[in-house]
């Protein structure tokens, strides 16, 4: 597969505030990217940065193997941008905005009522056509925003955070919405502080931090990179302190702790471990309610590599 | 050529407030044009006031007196006693009686001071008025007197003298502050200029509202943060985006500025030379480039339509007011006339005076008309400069 988009040693300055440090990207063709990181973490200066919207201090960025810049029109005929407000006409209705948004990309006319046809339909607005965006929901509005940036099928896609302040069944729609175009071949750059989103539909993961970049690769690859591995909790009524050191003794345990009658077992990696629990409580007389076993988040990752929450 | 149209669209979905301006304005201007000037002419007619004059002096300079009072008013005989001017005051048959008394001719000719009598209707202007005509005759004639003059030369140089300025006539005398002339006689204030020179004051205001209101909140709609971005990011390249945004300025501008002037010959074509007209061409044009200035400067500045509105109305009403279009300039203050010095409108007013009545352009005073002009095309550029210092600045602080 190709590389789409490559970004290397990319540095921003705000005056003293460093936004992008040295940062490096390497985009294939086919994936749907997660750029996954607080705000202010340098998400949208990265996308700004490809984008050419903003100059840069240091570094280069690539798309499609050219480089890329404010000029380079060419590139930019194949890229679609979903931002993260709606950015759309009040006066214009919705098939007028798609139609203005594809024609800066599309000069034929019937191509374009044919595109402007398709992204109407790829995003459930049909029977809105006709209505001016004051007139749309909250979660209508967002599909408008994602329609007026596909429109003109671009093969690589950025998407701002586009499912900020929509309903769950909205949210899922669009999800699905990105799944699918993903499918009909677009290269999806994904940028959200959402980790159940980013964990749901990336196929791979940048998690960025202070205009760096922390860590990179699948779900699966970010987590195997930390120490912590399952956590298992069991409702216990009480637990004396003797017990929690024997629970301490048991094999890729580190931590346990009782908090409301729920004994945390924090694992290192290892096979079995819940078996191995459950064992222990029979063998010690410990009579135990309901037991859930919880496997690392993403947030779990980042909270292991910079030492706080996602959301701080 | 998709963001020049989609510039027209927008302008046409904004095209509510620009037909409630134009209604009104047509209403107004009709109206102005066909009966203001009949009311203007009927405010500053001349207004004779019936009077009377006792000469009981008896002497040539009473019967001057006499004289120099009926060229502008109606002389009425009455009995010389008082109960008889009481009866004609009350009765309104005269508004003001003159008494010469005796001696007077000779008090006046050897430098002494005896006034002249009088009676007259109280609680109206009229006997103010006739107070200070006959105050600036003897004022003349005591100078005559004094340089060495006999009466009877003195009161011929005075009539002389005051039936020429009995005949100034109120004109735009824009570097006076003052009315100028006779206060008896303000007869002729503007009431040779044509219907069409109204319609073209009022040019201004109207431009101003619809342009500001009409343009303004398509330069906000797409000057917005998100669809410039969108914009940006796009295969559109930033001179074909400019020159169709430029486009789109340019045809709102001709639309407006062409119904305007369509309109003006269709209403008064007949009235209205082909030099005068192409005159007014060039001037709608100049001021249209200070509107669309405006608009820009006030695009990168207002982020609502709201807003945009309201500075709409400061601007045409406060620069129309300021300028001469709605009040003629040479009612204004001093002070106000160096504050209106300011404002474009007033270059506009002074340049339609120019070329009010112009039949061939030898007529026209070119000179003052390309000054006006040209203030005006540094006023446009003057706005699209400070239009420009403020996008900048925007840029820098984002």
């Amino acid at each position: 597969m190709s590389k789409v988009v490559e970004v290397e040693n990319l540095v921003k300055r705000y005056k003293e505030l460093v936004a992008l440090d040295h940062f490096n990207l390497e985009i294939e063709e086919g994936e749907i990217f997660g750029l996954l990181g607080p705000n202010g973490s340098g998400k949208s200066t990265t996308i700004s940065c490809i984008l050419g919207l903003l100059k840069y201090d240091k570094g280069s960025i690539k798309v499609f193997g050219k480089t890329m810049d404010a000029s380079s029109y060419d590139i930019k005929k194949d890229i679609g941008v979903v931002l993260q407000n709606v950015a759309v006409f009040d006066e214009l209705t919705v098939q007028e905005n798609i139609d203005y948004f594809c024609g800066l990309y599309i000069n034929d006319k019937a191509l374009r009522k044919q595109y402007v046809e398709e992204a109407i339909a790829f995003t459930g607005l049909e029977e809105f056509r006709k209505f001016q965006p004051k007139k749309l929901s909250g979660g209508l509005l967002r599909r408008l925003n994602i329609a007026c940036g596909i429109a003109h099928k671009p093969k690589l896609i950025f998407m701002d955070e586009p499912t900020v302040a929509v309903d769950p069944q909205s949210r899922n729609k669009i999800l699905e919405g990105i799944q699918e175009l993903n499918k009909n071949g677009a290269t999806i750059i994904y940028t959200s502080h959402y980790m159940e989103e980013v964990e749901q539909i990336c196929t791979r993961i940048a998690i960025m931090d202070q205009g760096k970049n922390l860590a990179i690769g699948t779900k699966e690859q970010l987590k195997d990179m930390i120490k912590t591995g399952e956590m298992i909790q069991a409702e216990i009524l009480d637990a004396a302190d003797d017990l929690i050191d024997k629970v301490k003794e048991l094999p890729h345990v580190y931590k346990a702790e009782y908090v409301d009658n729920h004994l945390k077992v924090h694992y290192t990696k290892g096979q079995r471990n819940l078996v191995r629990l459950i064992d222990f409580f029979k063998n010690n007389d410990v009579s135990f309610g309901r037991v859930y076993s919880e496997l690392p988040t993403l947030n779990d990752v980042f909270l292991e590599i910079t030492g706080k929450e996602l959301r701080d | 050529m998709q963001t020049y149209k989609a510039f027209l669209k927008i302008a046409l979905k904004n095209y509510p407030s620009v037909i409630i301006y134009f209604v009104v304005f047509m209403i107004v201007a009709i109206m102005a044009t066909s009966q203001g000037k009949e009311s203007e002419k009927e405010l500053y007619k001349d207004e004779e006031i019936s009077f009377t004059v006792f000469n009981r002096d008896g002497s040539a300079l009473g019967e001057a007196i006499k004289d120099y009072l009926s060229v502008k008013n109606t002389y009425v005989e009455v009995a010389d006693n008082e109960e008889a001017i009481r009866v004609a005051l009350y009765y309104r048959d005269i508004y003001y009686a003159v008494i010469v008394p005796e001696g007077f001719e000779e008090a006046v000719a050897s430098g002494k001071d005896m006034e002249l009598m009088n009676y007259k209707v109280t609680n109206t202007s009229v006997g103010y008025y006739m107070d200070m005509y006959i105050e600036n005759y003897m004022k003349t004639l005591k100078s005559y007197i004094v340089a060495d003059n006999d009466m009877e030369t003195a009161i011929k140089k005075t009539l002389d003298t005051l039936k020429n300025s009995v005949d100034v006539q109120l004109v735009a005398d824009i570097n006076n502050s003052g009315i100028t002339g006779n206060p008896m006689a303000t007869s002729t204030i503007s009431d040779d200029k044509p219907m069409y020179y109204y319609f073209y004051q009022y040019i201004p205001y109207i431009f101003l509202a619809i342009v500001i209101t009409g343009m303004g909140p398509i330069l906000i709609t797409f000057g917005k943060k998100d669809v410039k971005m969108r914009i940006n990011v796009s295969a559109q390249s930033f001179k074909s985006y400019g020159v169709q945004m430029f486009l789109g300025i340019v045809t709102f501008g001709a639309v407006i500025m062409g119904i305007f002037n369509i309109l003006a010959y269709v209403l008064y074509g007949s009235t209205i030379s082909m030099t005068a007209f192409v005159c007014y061409l060039i001037l709608t044009l100049c001021f249209l480039l200070v509107c669309l200035g405006i608009t820009y400067f006030a695009g990168f500045v207002f982020s609502k339509s709201d807003v945009m509105g309201g500075f709409a109305n400061v601007v045409s009403l406060g620069f129309s007011f300021l300028g001469g279009v709605f009040v003629p300039l040479e009612f204004l203050g001093s002070t106000i006339k160096n504050i209106a010095r300011l404002t474009p409108t007033y270059w506009y007013i002074k340049a339609n005076d120019v070329i009010v009545g112009v039949e061939k352009f030898s007529d026209l005073n070119m000179e003052a008309f390309m000054k006006n002009c040209g203030i005006l095309v540094l006023y446009a550029l003057a706005f699209f400069c400070i239009g420009l210092a403020v996008l900048r600045y925007k840029r820098e602080e984002a």
